[in-house]
């Protein structure tokens, strides 16, 4: 007995001690963490805003063609801009901070210097949307932000993974976690992509079409290895951590991250099919996307026995939803990649919309979803507070999920549509532009969607950052169980 | 190393997926279940966690 009186004694005293700690590191990860979050909301606004009239000038190319700097070729770098470093990367960045905080079980020392790279970051992103929409664009896809801007960002991104690289190297405990191998390889490739394009393309710039080969390599990779990363990192942690379940193979992991490692910093070229490049370079990186099969089909195995038997919860966790919905869109991302690298398919969809559904499939069914799945588990952990209506978490979500899955839809067979009518010489150019006209209503209609459900997504989090969300102990208002516990007291 | 050194070492391995629970957040224990089983057209009425096929264990979920 006495023996039993310990046991749970000490447990106690354990448990207590970990939720202090617990307790302890989310405080210090509050500032820099929100600060991250609310500046990505904003971005998420903004970049909404210009992808909506960025959609409609597809339909209706005379919307505000009078004022220079929302012209066409303007917004619409302005909003991938916007949307890859103002949104995507400072929510990702948000969310790998408090996650390696947490798997490192160590508090944030400093977190002022974070935030002064949050700064830094905004300051950025301002510069660089300012130079693309006052048209000082570098013309490259997702690198227009100008010189000026990007040194910017690249000072606050040193800031940033300095902290993040210090907090795992003094991390306790002697295990390392899936996520942290994820979270470490992005904070070491981004860098690697950003620099080694930055210096081929504007400082020591490489010459002719190489320079099309140099931006595709970093779009194709910043994908991949920067957001594919930190997205997978994230569900990693999630989905086990909802569920109550260890991931169902931890070797399985370490195949999938050591072959997502290898493979995927050789893809790129395939989006230059029959370009004027040595015919090697293309086959190299069709092959390597071909072979992203093999870390795609192991995370997916991993996700899927790792949750069998636990779908129902997600009707319960908007954390669990909106990441088991990021996750599967990665396969179904992977997979399209494959398909659309092959050259019978690329010689048909590469110059066509159905490239536009391939990264709206990346960056928001997978990346922005996992990255709404994680700002729902962590800010009440943050504010201390739990979100305020369910209501507008499902609007949010729904919202979301039909909003990309309808965009991706019309992308993709607007796509197919303009590559058959761009290969048939009896059709004039311009006719196979006004064959796609109706799909790209569709998808301005699929950006209403979303637009309401980012609106909503920005009210809901405004409301736990001003500490309007709902006080909550254990268990927290909405879950069923309280409900159930009441009506079986009464 | 003999296979069966092998094996217990992958074993071993294996549990360093079950790093991120702890004493409070233990296997087993589901967390952040927030949301109600109400469907958008029966708002006022919550279905019961086992009407729901709600596995056992939910009622231990927490919110840390």
């Amino acid at each position: 007995m006495d023996v039993e009186a310990n046991t749970d004694e000490n447990d106690v005293t354990r448990g207590e001690v970990e939720q202090v700690e617990r307790a302890l590191i989310d405080a210090s990860t509050r500032v820099p963490v929100l600060m991250f979050y609310s500046s990505a909301v904003v971005w998420l606004l903004i970049g909404t805003l210009l992808a909506g009239l960025t959609s409609f000038k597809m339909h209706m190319p005379d919307l505000l063609g009078g004022v220079s700097f929302l012209t066409w070729g303007r917004i619409r770098p302005a909003h991938m801009n916007a949307m890859v470093y103002g949104w995507a990367s400072m929510a990702g960045i948000g969310t790998s901070i408090w996650l390696m905080a947490r798997l490192s079980r160590t508090t944030l020392r400093h977190p002022l210097l974070l935030v002064t790279g949050a700064a830094f970051w905004n300051l950025g992103v301002l510069l660089g949307l300012g130079g693309i929409l006052g048209g000082d664009s570098t013309g490259h896809q997702w690198l227009e932000f100008p010189p000026y801007a990007a040194l910017v960002l690249f000072i606050a991104y040193s800031l940033v993974v300095s902290w993040a690289v210090l907090m795992f190297r003094f991390r306790r405990g002697g295990h390392i976690y899936i996520t942290q191998w994820y979270l470490l390889g992005a904070f070491l490739w981004f860098p690697w992509l950003y620099g080694a394009t930055q210096i081929m393309l504007f400082v020591a710039p490489v010459q002719g079409v190489m320079q099309a080969a140099v931006t595709w390599w970093f779009a194709n990779n910043l994908l991949f290895l920067w957001f594919g990363a930190v997205g997978l990192g994230t569900a990693y942690y999630m989905i086990p951590k909802v569920i109550g379940r260890p991931v169902y193979s931890y070797h399985l992991a370490a195949i999938g991250f050591w072959t997502y490692a290898f493979f995927a910093s050789w893809t790129g070229m395939q989006r230059l099919v029959d370009g004027p490049f040595p015919a090697w370079m293309i086959t190299a990186s069709i092959a390597a996307t071909i072979l992203t099969i093999i870390p795609v089909a192991t995370v997916g195995l991993n996700h899927h026995m790792t949750m069998r038997g636990h779908f129902g919860l997600m009707r319960y966790s908007p954390t669990l939803r909106f990441t088991v919905f990021g996750a599967i869109a990665y396969t179904i991302f992977s997979l399209l990649g494959v398909l659309i690298s092959l050259r019978s398919v690329a010689r048909y969809v590469q110059f066509t919309q159905a490239s536009v559904a391939y990264s709206h499939l990346g960056l928001y069914a997978f990346f922005t979803m996992v990255m709404f799945g994680s700002m729902y588990y962590i800010v009440p952990r943050l504010v201390g507070r739990e979100w305020r209506y369910a209501s507008l978490i499902k609007l949010h979500f729904w919202a979301s999920a039909y909003g990309v899955m309808l965009m991706v839809l019309m992308l993709l067979v607007g796509g197919l549509v303009q590559g058959r009518d761009m290969n048939n010489t009896a059709l004039s150019f311009v006719e196979s532009t006004q064959s796609i006209l109706s799909y790209l209503r569709g998808r301005s209609l699929s950006g209403m969607l979303l637009t309401v459900a980012h609106f909503v997504f920005a009210f809901h989090f405004g409301m736990m950052l001003f500490g309007l969300g709902r006080t909550a102990s254990v268990p927290t208002f909405l879950n069923p169980q309280t409900e159930d516990l009441t009506h079986a007291k009464l | 190393m003999n296979l069966a050194e092998l094996l217990i070492r992958m074993r071993r391995y294996d549990r360093n997926a079950e790093v991120i629970f702890d004493a409070q957040e233990p296997v087993g224990r589901a967390t952040d279940l927030v949301m109600p089983r109400r469907g958008w057209w029966r708002r006022g009425k919550y279905l019961s966690a086992k009407a729901a096929g709600v596995p056992r264990g939910l009622d231990q979920a927490t919110n840390h």
